[in-house]
């Protein structure tokens, strides 16, 4: 037959169990597993999630239809838009710092102006193999008032900062914490986006006489954009469903005076120590659109449709 | 493709070890082939490209300091007597060094099980969503049939609620099936991974199209094409998933809190959550046992420092 | 094809190297977590600070076998009941308790419990419930077994306003730990520098005039405050007959008399400048440790289990603590109240058939005399039951606290204190109370009957 390379036993295979064979029967054995547990684990409970956010509920099996009452009661609810504002807050200023830092550190670190790049690299690496648990506590030394980072500060002429006691350092102070935690990952991402942009580019920006600034703004930032446009799509999702920070900051997870409380944290308050499900369940619908609606907008914004 | 960036013969310099690259000058290069018409210019500008060269460096070094004081302090609290914790912390240097908060957690907890329970949870996540994903990821990227990205964009999409709000319907579904307390609990709804997916589909979609018209010209199966040709060809994006899933296991908390009901089934990250009471925290054991959980990691990481960069390197280009 | 392969070799050695080291690490770590699995779990620790977990039936005991699965957020708490399983089962002949204790953190355990409660399956036979919590237990069917029968033959010696938090309609639902008294705690050397005698502080009007001699003749400030916390503000409310509900569940949290005590604290900081927020925000934060310790600040008013945490996070302190109790509002007033506590409660999903047993159990295990004596020298609690403090155990001297017998000196507080209670929104109206009230008026001076409204308008709009 036809095969000489592939050796029988395939085309065997063939004549006797065609029915194996077929396109789709072949793309359900290799797509079934994966689409199996991910439709009980995660599509079964989500539709759970989303039926219960139509209910008012506490306590599991006790639910009435309300259609859509939890979403209106929402739109009046001043603790959900202080945790809404916090959280876009956060989302805003890990956006400004977590982009621009990695990738200038990403072009700086392939120059020949620094020694040993990948020892640095890998140091500001470290902190994403840990859990914040772990470290946790060892921030909120760090963060406190006479603690080591208003020392540093102080050399600089800046008065102490109330970084855990004061409502309006409470995002700040998780900024501190995601960027000491986020900035090595971005380094990585930026340097392989870097490092796949074709030499003869910046050859050419050279040739026209441009300097590195110039030749980092016009040639890297802007054939970095679909790896730009990944990292910030990354950082909305992590941004948005804020959890873990405040409750390592502040026992409560609401910090000082609300100041920290996420919608996530909100939306596990709701769960779980008044146990309305329901309204919970609103509460992660929301958030959920909203994440959703961001990344649309800005993959519309960066024209990734287009490519496709 | 990425395959091709792999350079294992490179050995030239540090730097180009990390993703087996030239290095692309963005700042202005030292010229190297001048005509030199002003030597005492060229002098100059040596000079000063090394004045920066020391700046840069520099400044690095102080900025890697920084992040890795945190580390530090957490070394030096597990090492300070118990009750020393907090009084001595303003001290940068410890004056007092002890390792019996070392001895205190053997004795107390049971570290070494947990530890073993942390490996167990990674491996079994490792090994089973690998199979899953990269099978999942062969179908949408290579196969023809009805819905193939609607299928895909709808994993995609239901990864953006936040998992909390799932908590309460997983929690009935695994008291259903009796895996509370059991690892397989833990690992099932980490195996179908939507980011894994993602990537791995990228990953494939990139290999080189002729191998593949090339097997089906021969008669060979999907089947065997997959295992004969895409399985050998995607395992580097199998190993950078390997670091992604195992990295994320040996973090989680919530969930293995959730379902893990006795001590002997805890790993790590909930064993030091649970040295936390209310009314009298363990700090010096949690301090020491987070020394524990952050070491073996810190260990892998310096023994395949390429794979993980690379790898995640790779992972956030879309496996391009 | 063949250039292909040969890549993909090159690119394999990576992927097995990863699987061989972290197999590698696995089986080394499954052989020592096997091969030493003894001395693990149940390890002879020479200083009895043992975590076992698990307990083993004693063959000598008589008894029938009751194993009890019991979930605490507190590592004491499980070693202090499995003691005092071991003694029940050397006294009592009908039954064997075989108490499997596992400690979980705080928030995990109780969402755990609830989540298991509501849907029936995977609780625990017993579990602790902080007292803040405890109300989202009692809503509407309550899954938690009905302790009348445990209580009823210990109440007339108990201190009544400590069952009150747990019971809905006169019913007790769980078992304390502790009274929770609160006590001011002064540092010695910082009132002897000020040249302030705190036995002479009867007020709280005294307490600030001793304040001002403080911040005048030493480094120090008088006091710390919470504002991540409600301790600060929630004793003083509840000594001025206030509180977060009254005696019939009702929700009186803006009430005047909350407004004053609120508005007393909040002078403190702004208006007579004797008090700074705690360092952290809490009187449980690593910074507030540590600057307590290096003598930053000259007391701080917080229920009587916080005795512990200058011992155990705050070594320089020995000695030099002082426990006095609250200043009064006015004189003759209340001059402490609870703060803080944890009930043991039976679920629902226990075995119908060993329920009788773990009744008996959680009794003996809480409220006999004995036990009532052993939560202070076990666990360093201050007991609920009047009779024990005329025990010797609580009239040792105590170096750490000026070589005082400071339970022995606790007693005649209870005639003067001022109960609490507690209602179905408690936890909700705990955390507003903190996150409205104690930061905005405390952090940023706001007028306190205005927060307080906010506060029980915010609760009121949950239901």
């Amino acid at each position: 037959m036809e095969t000489i390379t592939m050796g029988v036993t395939a085309t065997e295979d063939r004549v006797r169990t065609p029915f194996f064979h077929h396109p789709y029967v072949v793309a359900a054995v290799f797509l079934l597993p994966f689409l199996i547990v991910f439709g009980v684990f995660r599509i079964w409970a989500v539709a759970n999630a989303v039926v219960m956010s139509f209910q008012e509920m506490e306590g599991i099996g006790v639910s009435r239809w309300t259609g859509f009452d939890n979403y209106i009661r929402l739109l009046s609810d001043a603790t959900f838009i202080t945790a809404l504002k916090n959280t876009a807050f956060y989302t805003a200023g890990t956006l400004l710092i977590l982009i621009p830092l990695p990738l200038v550190l990403a072009a700086v670190l392939r120059s020949p102006l620094v020694a040993r790049a990948s020892a640095f690299r890998s140091t500001i690496f470290l902190p994403v193999l840990t859990s914040l648990v772990v470290v946790g506590v060892v921030f909120s030394l760090l963060l406190a008032t006479n603690g080591l980072l208003n020392s540093f500060l102080g050399l600089f002429g800046v008065e102490p900062l109330r970084w855990l006691e004061a409502r309006n350092l409470a995002v700040p102070a998780m900024i501190l914490m995601a960027v000491w935690r986020w900035t090595g990952i971005n380094v990585i991402y930026f340097t392989t986006g870097l490092a796949n942009i074709p030499r003869d580019m910046y050859e050419a920006a050279a040739v026209d006489g441009a300097g590195a600034f110039r030749k980092f703004w016009n040639v890297s930032v802007p054939l970095s954009k679909p790896i730009i446009l990944f990292v910030t799509v990354l950082t909305i999702f992590g941004g948005m469903q804020l959890f873990v920070e405040p409750f390592i900051l502040w026992g409560s997870g609401g910090g000082p005076g609300q100041g920290g409380l996420s919608v996530v944290v909100y939306l596990y308050r709701t769960a779980f120590t008044s146990f309305q499900l329901g309204y919970a369940s609103a509460i992660g619908v929301v958030l959920a659109l909203i994440i959703v609606t961001l990344s649309l907008v800005l993959l519309k914004v960066f024209g990734f449709f287009k490519r496709d | 493709m990425s395959i091709e960036r792999e350079n294992p013969g490179s050995m030239t310099a540090e730097r180009h070890d990390q993703v087996g690259l030239a290095d692309q000058t963005e700042a202005e290069p030292v010229p190297r082939t001048d005509e030199a018409p002003h030597r005492h210019d060229r002098w100059h500008r040596v000079v000063s490209a090394r004045r920066k060269k020391i700046v840069t460096t520099a400044i690095l070094i102080v900025v890697a300091i920084a992040f890795l004081i945190p580390f530090y302090w957490l070394l030096i609290s597990a090492l300070r007597p118990a009750n020393r914790v907090f009084a001595d912390a303003g001290q940068f240097f410890p004056t007092t060094i002890t390792l019996s908060n070392f001895q205190a957690l053997f004795q107390e907890t049971p570290i070494l099980v947990w530890f073993a329970n942390s490996m167990i949870l990674a491996v079994g996540t490792v090994v089973g969503s690998m199979l899953i994903v990269t099978m999942a990821a062969y179908a949408l990227a290579k196969l023809d049939f009805p819905f193939r990205n609607a299928i895909f964009v709808g994993v995609l999409a239901s990864q953006m609620l936040p998992f909390h709000l799932l908590l309460i319907p997983l929690f009935i579904l695994m008291i259903n099936l009796s895996l509370i307390d059991t690892h397989l609990g833990v690992i099932l709804p980490a195996l179908a991974h939507a980011f894994g997916l993602f990537y791995m589909r990228q990953y494939i979609l990139g290999l080189p199209q002729d191998v593949f018209d090339a097997a089906r010209v021969d008669g060979a199966s999907e089947y065997r094409i997959f295992f004969q040709i895409v399985v050998p060809m995607v395992k580097p994006a199998m190993a950078t998933l390997a670091i992604i899933f195992s990295l994320e296991q040996w973090n989680d908390l919530l969930w293995p809190l959730i379902v893990m009901r006795s001590e002997d089934n805890y790993p790590l990250a909930v064993g030091i959550t649970s040295l936390v009471g209310l009314y009298r925290a363990r700090w010096d054991l949690v301090m020491t046992a987070s020394v524990i959980a952050v070491v073996p990691i810190m260990i892998l990481f310096f023994l395949m420092r390429r794979q993980f960069i690379n790898g995640l390197g790779q992972f956030g280009t879309g496996g391009r | 094809m063949l250039a292909s392969k040969k890549l993909a070799l090159t690119t394999t050695r990576r992927a097995v190297r990863l699987s061989v080291a972290l197999t590698a690490g696995l089986l080394v770590v499954a052989g020592c977590g096997g091969g030493d699995d003894g001395g693990l779990g149940e390890g002879a620790d020479p200083e009895g600070e043992v975590e076992s977990s698990e307990m083993q039936a004693n063959p000598d005991d008589a008894g029938e076998d009751v194993e009890l699965e019991f979930w605490t957020f507190v590592d004491n708490h499980a070693d202090f009941l499995i003691a005092q399983a071991e003694r029940f089962n050397e006294e009592n002949d009908e039954y064997n308790i075989i108490l499997n204790a596992t400690t979980i953190e705080f928030a995990e355990m109780h969402d755990n419990l609830l989540v298991s409660l509501q849907s029936g399956v995977g609780a625990p036979d017993l579990a602790d419930i902080e007292i803040g919590r405890f109300a989202t237990f009692t809503r509407g069917d309550i899954p938690l077994h009905p302790l009348d029968e445990v209580v009823d033959p210990y109440r007339d010696e108990l201190v009544q306003e400590r069952l009150a938090p747990y019971e809905v309609g006169g019913v007790p639902y769980g078992i304390d730990y502790h009274l929770g008294a609160y006590v001011m705690y002064y540092n010695k050397d910082i009132m002897d520098e000020a040249g302030v005698d705190v036995d002479a502080i009867e007020t709280w009007d005294d307490y600030i005039e001793a304040g001002k001699q403080v911040v005048a003749n030493t480094d120090a400030v008088m006091a710390t405050v919470e504002t991540g916390g409600p301790f600060s503000i929630r004793g003083p409310m509840l000594q001025n007959g206030g509180g977060v509900y009254d005696e019939n569940n009702e929700l009186i949290m803006d009430s005047p008399e909350n407004a004053e005590a609120v508005e007393m604290v909040g002078s403190m900081v702004h208006e007579h400048g004797i008090a700074t927020v705690a360092a952290g925000g809490d009187h449980h934060q690593p910074a507030f440790f540590e600057s307590f310790n290096n003598g930053e600040s000259a007391s701080l008013w917080m229920p009587q289990w916080y005795m512990t945490r200058f011992r155990d996070q705050m070594p320089d302190t020995e000695g030099k603590i002082l426990v006095r109790p609250l200043p009064a509002f006015e004189p003759g007033g209340t001059v402490s109240t609870m703060g803080g506590g944890t009930g043991t409660a039976i679920t629902n999903q226990i075995d119908e058939s060993k329920l009788e047993a773990a009744k008996e159990f959680l009794g003996y295990a809480k409220l006999t005399y004995d036990a009532q004596v052993r939560l202070w020298t076990e666990l360093g609690f201050d007991p609920f039951r009047n009779d024990v403090y005329e025990d010797p155990a609580l009239g040792d001297p105590d170096p750490w606290f000026n070589d005082e017998p400071v339970m022995a000196n606790l007693q005649p507080m209870f005639d003067r204190l001022a109960p609490e209670y507690t209602g179905p929104r408690y936890p909700e109206a705990s955390t507003a109370l903190v996150e409205i009230v104690a930061y905005e008026v405390l952090e940023e001076g706001a007028d306190p009957q205005e927060t307080l409204t906010r506060a029980v308008e915010q609760v009121r709009s949950l239901d």
